[in-house]
């Protein structure tokens, strides 16, 4: 069974090959599509899990989008780069990003191995942190490209934005402030 | 001149989400967006006077509350299919991390953390803020109960128009406006905008910024929130703010009002 902290770190060892012979191998980078089919397929899995909370389903879920998207990104990125003949900075950065894959993976491993997870607080900022990380590195879709191609339409969006503005007003306590405002939404 | 931010204005100022769909933009802002937006973008245009506090309870409130809202809307949207459910989880992968990469830069670029005593915290929180606002939240009211006058008593409608405006002229005498009881949160927020101003007295200005009335004056109101019948006299009484800048030495303020201080105070 597919370990994310192996696969990675002979994805590290690929990606060291590329920038100490200054050429990005196109051929390799297929290696990438098992990671990015199995974590997209865990994706599924973990909505499928009866015996995880909400909670855990969103945070295990939000971990494992974050290696797939930051994976597909460097995937594509790695092939642009190779086909104008870059010395390879690309791969450069994407190297930089792989210890953040790595704190991710662990917990996604133990996860699997165990059937439950050892410290969620933990995997979130890990997941956190590799979000941020891909994002400013350019190594994410941004959101309207993320919107599109998960086919999301605009009454859901509407409708869960929606919900969620009333839920955070909840949580706030700030109904009778709201009320008072004469500010509008948009 | 020192501002802590409250909760309500992190949270608030975090939610602004912009998005295609079919080449049309889209946005989400939330209704105090504008306004706590505005107050951490000029002041950190001074940053180097590192004027604007964000403590580590505020920043840890902040991310709860948004992350709560996100799974509480998906509990109650309840989509079953799993299709479904996984565009859900996508939306709110989304939404979620939009938001606090708003909050992030906020608590990283525009904002300062200062040290706080814990213990110390507690204590005024336990000692002096908690038993001083139960004293003063008895001798509040959360609105002012309409005393319709009954159309079979006035029928003539001027007439009624005329006994309401001598009620709303009366106000001031009917009792002080003030949400309740504040909870533990907000009592420790309020602790530590007391231990921090305390820390500082050289300060000339103690600042809370927040959104929610139990920190900023309150509007006067006559009806609940709830009802449709809801009137606001567009007064605010602020008797149990200007009660805790005597007793504690901060100033809680909504965040468009301290700008409005802080520009002016720079012209002069």
């Amino acid at each position: 069974m597919l370990r994310y902290s192996d696969e990675f770190n002979k994805i590290e060892t690929l990606f060291s090959g590329f920038i100490d012979t200054k050429k990005i191998d196109e051929s390799k980078l297929q290696y990438l599509d098992s990671i990015i089919k199995r974590s997209n397929t865990d994706q599924l899995h973990i909505l499928n899990n009866a015996y995880l909370s909400l909670d855990e389903q969103t945070t295990i879920f939000g971990a494992l989008r974050n290696i797939s998207q930051t994976t597909l990104l460097m995937k594509e990125r790695l092939i642009s780069a190779s086909k104008i003949g870059e010395n390879p900075t690309t791969a450069e950065i994407a190297f930089d990003l792989i210890p953040f894959i790595q704190n991710v993976s662990i917990y996604i491993d133990d996860f699997f191995d165990n059937k439950e997870i050892y410290n969620l607080e933990k995997l979130e900022m890990f997941s956190r942190n590799l979000y941020k990380k891909a994002k400013k590195l350019g190594f994410s879709k941004d959101i309207s490209s993320q919107i599109q191609e998960e086919g999301l339409s605009e009454p859901q969006i509407s409708g869960f934005i929606e919900k969620f503005s009333e839920n955070v007003i909840n949580e706030l306590e700030l109904g009778e402030e709201i009320g008072t405002e004469n500010e509008s939404i948009n | 001149m020192k501002v802590l931010i409250e909760t309500s204005v992190l949270v608030s100022g975090s939610i602004c989400w912009e998005y295609k769909i079919r080449n049309a933009s889209k946005y989400l802002v939330h209704k105090f967006f504008s306004k706590c937006n505005a107050l951490f973008e000029i002041f950190k245009q001074y940053s180097e006077q590192k004027k604007v506090i964000i403590t580590k309870t505020v920043e840890n409130e902040a991310r709860n509350a948004l992350k709560k809202a996100v799974i509480n809307t998906m509990k109650e949207r309840n989509i079953r299919s799993l299709r479904g459910r996984y565009k859900e989880m996508v939306l709110q992968h989304l939404v979620l991390n939009d938001s606090l990469d708003r909050l992030d830069y906020y608590v990283e670029e525009c904002s300062i953390r200062l040290p706080i005593d814990i213990s110390k915290r507690d204590e005024i929180r336990d000692t002096e803020i908690e038993p001083f606002m139960k004293k003063k939240v008895k001798q509040t009211i959360r609105y002012i109960q309409p005393r319709r006058v009954p159309r079979k008593v006035v029928t003539d409608w001027g007439l009624r128009e005329e006994i309401k405006d001598i009620m709303l002229n009366s106000l001031p005498e009917k009792g002080v406006i003030y949400k309740g009881m504040p909870g533990e949160r907000d009592l420790t927020i309020m602790a530590e905008a007391t231990l921090l101003s305390r820390e500082d007295p050289d300060e000339d200005s103690f600042y809370v910024a927040s959104c929610d009335n139990h920190f900023k004056p309150n509007p006067v109101q006559i009806g609940s929130y709830f009802s449709e019948n809801v009137i606001y006299t567009g007064e605010l009484d602020s008797t149990i703010r200007d009660a805790l800048v005597e007793e504690f030495g901060f100033i809680s303020e909504a965040p468009n009002v301290i700008v409005q201080i802080f520009q002016e105070s720079i012209q002069t």
